[in-house]
């Protein structure tokens, strides 16, 4: 092994898991024609954990705004939100902060 | 329709024409199910298997691929479930037909139920407008299957209120602030 070369890795490897860590996806819910207000605010808290307020609040802004960013997060939870959300019916991105 | 909880289940009591639409709608949710995004028509597959999010996310084509794949997945895992409930519906033998789901199972049942409306109003050019009409000469505007499938669409709206209403922790009684 070329010994020199090791440091220069260590810190490449070492910025990718700082990336992959860094929480700077943003996710996403647009709003859409279809989906109930009511099952908006359930979905909200049966995947992101949301109180009803919180979901409410969400829920509302996604109603008036168009569009409300519900988390902030690693890409790997984001993507998981993003699958869970389409999973139920909602029409969501993920896209970087 | 009728609804109730006892402990740990949920009945729901239809007349004969509401347990005949359901029994559409279900039979109509278990083809969709099984088909794969690649397999349904370009509407139905962006209701249901939007690759908006993917696209945002930069995911490349085989990453974007087994995303498919997992959301499929996760929507044929119902299929189970879903067939016991259109067999109970289908074995009634007496009006009002009976459809029993026990507590833990009801938010599945939702979220099959609204994949339904999402897949009418594709198929069936709903959208705003017409999920905004109010008036019977507007209606007449509508084509029978647009009729159809907007009809579809509100009755699964009143089923899938009176679930959450009966659900726990739902957030049904939210209310503006």
């Amino acid at each position: 092994m070329d010994t020199e070369t090791l440091p220069g890795t260590i810190e490449i490897t070492g910025e990718k898991i700082e990336a992959a860590f860094e929480k700077n996806w943003k996710v996403i819910v647009w709003n859409d024609p279809i989906n109930l207000m009511s099952y908006v605010v359930f979905i909200f808290m049966k995947v992101l954990a949301f109180t009803k307020e919180k979901a409410a609040r969400h829920m509302l802004e996604v109603h008036h705004q168009g569009k409300s960013c519900v988390a902030t997060e690693a890409r790997e939870k984001a993507e998981l939100y993003h699958q869970q959300l389409q999973a139920h019916g909602l029409s969501v991105t993920i896209e970087k902060a | 329709m009728r609804a109730a909880r006892q402990n740990d289940q949920i009945t729901l009591s239809f007349g004969a024409f509401e347990s005949q639409v359901l029994r559409r709608i279900l039979s109509t949710i278990i083809q969709n199910y099984k088909m794969k995004p690649a397999e349904m028509g370009p509407k139905e597959a962006a209701a249901w298997y939007s690759t908006r999010g993917c696209e945002s996310a930069k995911m490349t084509t085989e990453e974007t691929r087994d995303w498919l794949e997992q959301l499929h997945g996760y929507r044929s895992a119902n299929l189970d479930r879903l067939e016991s409930w259109a067999k109970q519906l289908t074995t009634a033998k007496a009006d009002p037909f009976e459809l029993r789901v026990p507590l833990g199972e009801a938010d599945r049942l939702v979220t099959l139920l609204n994949d339904h409306r999402l897949l009418a109003a594709a198929r069936h050019d709903i959208g705003q407008r017409e999920m905004d009409l109010r008036s019977l000469a507007a209606f007449h505007a509508l084509t029978p299957l647009q009729l159809n499938a907007l009809y579809e669409i509100h009755f699964l709206a009143c089923l899938i209120e009176t679930l959450l209403h009966l659900l726990p922790n739902s957030g049904a009684d939210w209310q503006e602030s």
